[in-house]
This record gives C-alpha cells, sequence and structure tokens, in this order.
C-alpha cells in the first residue's frame, strides 16, 4: 500500500515535471486553453470563442519584425478584413515587465490607438504563461485555431524573413491563406512554417 | 627628422590606401561596424579573387547565421557587380549557439567575415579600376533586437598581376579556415528511426564524444534545436540522436547543416546526406 501511494507521488511529481515544460503544440491538436486579463481589465478565456475563428498574434512594438507589419500598415489590414469576418484576433503581450515590450494596460491602449489597431483586444502575459503554454518563439508569432477549438497554422506571418516594410505587402501571407482556405472548406496548404522576428523577451 | 619623414611617409601611405582601400571604408551600423575586405589590392583579368564583409560586433551583440535558430534573421549580402563580374556563393564561417530567454539562437559574436570569391572578367581593359558594391542587411541583437545595413564599396586596380592586400589576405584565411569543409566520403551518415534522426559520424571524421560535437541544421522547422541532442559511441562511431521539430512537414529525406567540434578545435565539416529509414 505505502508502495503504491509512493509510486503515485513519483507519476505526480512527473507529470508536474512535463506539465511546467514549454509545450509544443502541433497543428491539428487542440489549442491548449488559457485565460488571461486583456487591457480593458476583462479576464479573456480562450473557450469562449468556440465556434468562431480565433487568431493569436505574438506582439512586442519595439521589436523591428513587429514594427515592419505595423509601419507597413500589413498587420491592421489583415486585423480589419478578418475581424469583418468574425474572426477573434488576440494580441498577446509576453514580455516579462523588466524586458522589452512590457508595457501597462493603459500605455498598451494609447500604443495600440496610435497604431490602429484593429484586432478584438491585447492579452497581457508578463508571466508568459500563454506565451510558454503556446511555445511561442518571436514576434510575431501567429496561431489560427478553427471554430472547434483546433490549431490550423502556426508560425510565420508570411514568407519573407526580411525586416524591411516594402516586403510585408508582396510576401505571400500564410495568416490569410491558412483563414481563407479553412472559411472555404479546403485544406490549409501550409500548416506550420518556421516562425521569424525577435525572440519572445520571457 | 627622419623619423617624422618615415610618419609622413606612413601616413601618405594610409591615404593611398584608402583610395584604393579597402580597409578605411567601413559603416558603423547600429552596435557593429561592416568593413570591405580584400586579398588583392589590384586584380588580373580572369584571375579569381575574394571580398570579405568584416562584421566587428559591439561587446555582447550577436548576428546570425544561414539558419538564426528559433529567432533572429540571416545576414544577407547582396553584390552589385561591374558587367562581366560574378560571386560564388557566400561563404559562412561555421556559428556558434546561443540561448536568450530560452530561445535558441545560431550566429557570431565579436567578430566574423562572411566572403565571397569573384570572378573578374578575361577581357578586363588593362588599368582600368573596378568598383564592386555590397548591400548588407543584418541584424544585431543584445537582449533587444536592431536591424542594420551598410553600403560598402570595393575599389580595386586591375593590373597584369594580381597585388596581394596581405591585411585583407590575413583576415580571408582566417574566415577560410573556419568554413566547415565537405565531410569525408562515407564518413557521416544519417537516418530518420522511430521519429528521431540519427546522425552517424565515423571515427575518422575525428570528432571527439566528450564533449560532444553540435549540429547546426540549414532548415529552421526540421529539429527541435531547443532540445539537446543525445549522443553515443557505437560501435567506434559517435550516434547523435536529434528529436524533429513540432513544425517538420512529412517525413524527412534530407539532413543537411554543420556539424562543429564540441571542444572548438577547427575541423567543421558540412553534411548533406539522404536519410536512411
Amino acid at each position: 500500500m505505502k508502495k503504491a501511494i509512493w509510486m503515485l507521488v513519483v507519476a505526480g511529481l512527473i507529470a508536474g515535471l512535463t506539465g511546467s515544460a514549454v509545450a509544443q503544440v502541433k497543428t491539428g491538436d487542440e489549442a491548449p486553453v488559457f485565460d488571461a486579463v486583456d487591457i480593458a481589465g476583462s479576464l479573456i478565456g480562450l473557450s469562449e470563442f468556440k465556434g468562431r475563428y480565433v487568431v493569436l498574434e505574438w506582439i512586442n512594438y519595439d521589436c523591428p519584425f513587429v514594427k515592419k507589419h505595423y509601419d507597413s500598415g500589413n498587420m491592421q489590414e489583415l486585423q480589419k478584413e478578418f475581424t469583418g469576418k468574425d474572426v477573434v484576433w488576440l494580441a498577446i503581450c509576453s514580455s516579462a515587465p523588466d524586458k522589452q515590450g512590457f508595457y501597462e494596460a493603459s500605455e498598451h491602449k494609447r500604443i495600440l490607438g496610435e497604431k490602429g489597431f484593429a484586432g478584438t483586444t491585447l492579452l497581457l502575459d508578463p508571466e508568459g504563461i500563454v506565451g510558454k503554454q503556446y511555445a511561442a518563439k518571436t514576434t510575431p508569432h501567429m496561431f489560427v485555431i478553427d471554430p472547434e477549438g483546433k490549431v490550423i497554422y502556426q508560425g510565420a506571418i508570411d514568407d519573407n524573413s526580411s525586416a524591411n516594410k516594402d516586403d510585408a505587402k508582396t510576401a505571400k501571407n500564410y495568416v490569410r491563406a491558412a483563414l481563407e482556405s479553412a472559411m472555404a472548406g479546403q485544406p490549409v496548404e501550409a500548416p506550420a512554417t518556421a516562425p521569424y522576428g525577435c525572440s519572445v523577451k520571457y | 627628422m627622419i623619423r617624422r619623414l618615415t610618419g609622413w611617409i606612413a601616413g601618405a601611405a594610409v591615404l593611398a590606401g584608402s583610395v584604393f582601400g579597402v580597409h578605411a571604408e567601413g559603416v558603423r551600423t547600429q552596435s557593429a561596424i561592416v568593413e570591405p575586405v580584400a586579398d588583392v589590392r589590384a586584380f588580373a583579368p580572369g584571375i579569381p579573387f575574394r571580398v570579405g564583409v568584416r562584421i566587428r560586433l559591439d561587446p555582447g551583440w550577436h548576428t546570425y547565421w544561414i539558419n538564426p535558430g528559433e529567432a533572429g534573421m540571416a545576414t544577407s549580402v547582396k553584390w552589385v557587380l561591374p558587367d562581366g563580374f560574378t560571386a560564388g556563393p557566400l561563404q559562412w564561417p561555421f556559428p556558434r549557439r546561443f540561448v536568450s530567454d530560452g530561445i535558441v539562437g545560431f550566429g557570431y559574436e565579436g567578430e566574423v567575415v562572411l566572403f565571397a570569391e569573384i570572378m573578374p572578367p578575361r577581357d578586363w581593359p588593362g588599368g582600368q579600376p573596378a568598383e564592386l558594391k555590397a548591400e548588407v542587411d543584418l541584424l544585431l541583437c543584445k537582449e533587444i533586437c536592431v536591424p542594420g545595413s551598410a553600403a560598402l564599396t570595393w575599389s580595386l586596380r586591375a593590373a597584369t598581376e594580381a597585388e596581394s592586400d596581405p591585411e585583407g589576405r590575413i583576415a580571408l584565411d582566417r574566415a577560410a579556415a573556419e568554413v566547415p569543409r565537405k565531410a569525408g566520403e562515407g564518413s557521416v551518415s544519417a537516418s530518420f528511426r522511430d521519429g528521431k534522426i540519427v546522425l552517424r559520424v565515423e571515427q575518422a571524421a575525428g570528432f571527439g564524444v566528450s564533449p560532444p560535437p553540435v549540429f547546426f541544421p540549414e532548415a529552421r522547422n526540421l529539429l527541435a534545436v531547443d532540445k539537446d541532442p543525445e549522443w553515443f559511441e557505437r560501435e567506434g562511431a559517435l550516434e547523435g540522436r536529434f528529436t524533429l521539430s513540432h513544425l517538420a512537414r512529412g517525413t524527412p529525406l534530407r539532413l543537411k547543416g554543420v556539424l562543429v567540434p564540441g571542444d572548438g578545435s577547427p575541423g567543421a565539416v558540412q553534411v548533406d546526406v539522404r536519410l536512411a529509414r
């Protein structure tokens, strides 16, 4: 009996250890659920968006690759286009409080206003909990979740990894391609790509 | 007086050097100085020579290899050459691995020279100088990242016999010694077994097990580079077992990259092998 209890304790420890490691989300898998506070102070949970497409966008305004997509207007256009089609667009800031890209909610609001952010909202993730659930590596790093809650795309925003904003308009946009294919009932041609950009400042 | 004169001559030589030369034209971009180097002061038509982009990074900053790792951006060098000149592939010294906030990067700290062989046309008019240019774009990171760029120019004379640039030659030879060589025939092989990529390195390749060699994959979505491979000694050979990236698509067919001795000694080799099953 004692032995059995010990085994359970050990199994629990092992489960705990693997649980705390950075997850790897496979395309086709159930998207990890999360709750996080947004810039308006509301607690936002992924599960409340069942039945809708959800885009996750890892963000750090001070990263040159994020600037590339905001200074060119590319990100805002994409947000506008797909929130217009009932897609939920969540930007997520996983910068730690002493790192680049961390801002208080009110500052985020101001900056997003200036940039003409057209997504649904921005989630504050200063402890990197959501970032590590999804193994977010770069800014930007994009995920697309389908109405059933499955990951249908993860990776780069497009196929041109330069920091030059002129390239944002001519590149093939993987997020648009994934959403368009899925909405048309077609398989996503490139379901996983290597993301590019600055490292997430955990 | 003599000393003063020597000083003046040396000064004049530096000035003359800067006219055709290639050293004085370094460009400061963000946290790096990017400079043109060449192994010749004068080239001979039809005889290849080497030109390089020397990147000198401020302490603590790094820049990236062909595969930058999980984040970052490879340096790009776009040549703009006079008519009839051609450039060979860009040569990259082997990279180092670094980890920031748990995210793995491949690249360089301190100083690196990326270079290429240039073939001037045979019928280049004697005595006519040639102006070679390169547009360099790079990402510089140290906790934060900033993009840098530099427009470099090499002004080179043409002569019937090439005239060496000793300082440039030293810099390029040093860089060339760090460019991975082709692995000996049959000295490296790889297979895909039980969801792992197994890289087998024969003893003849000369790699030690402690510390084990470091493999840098060229593709960004093949290996889980945030997981250390396991290395074993087996039948006199070394075997490294690598976890496949969750971004890999389908069954991997090839393994391409560079293998670098773990103790930092020279002897890096190129790996480009079909995966056996």
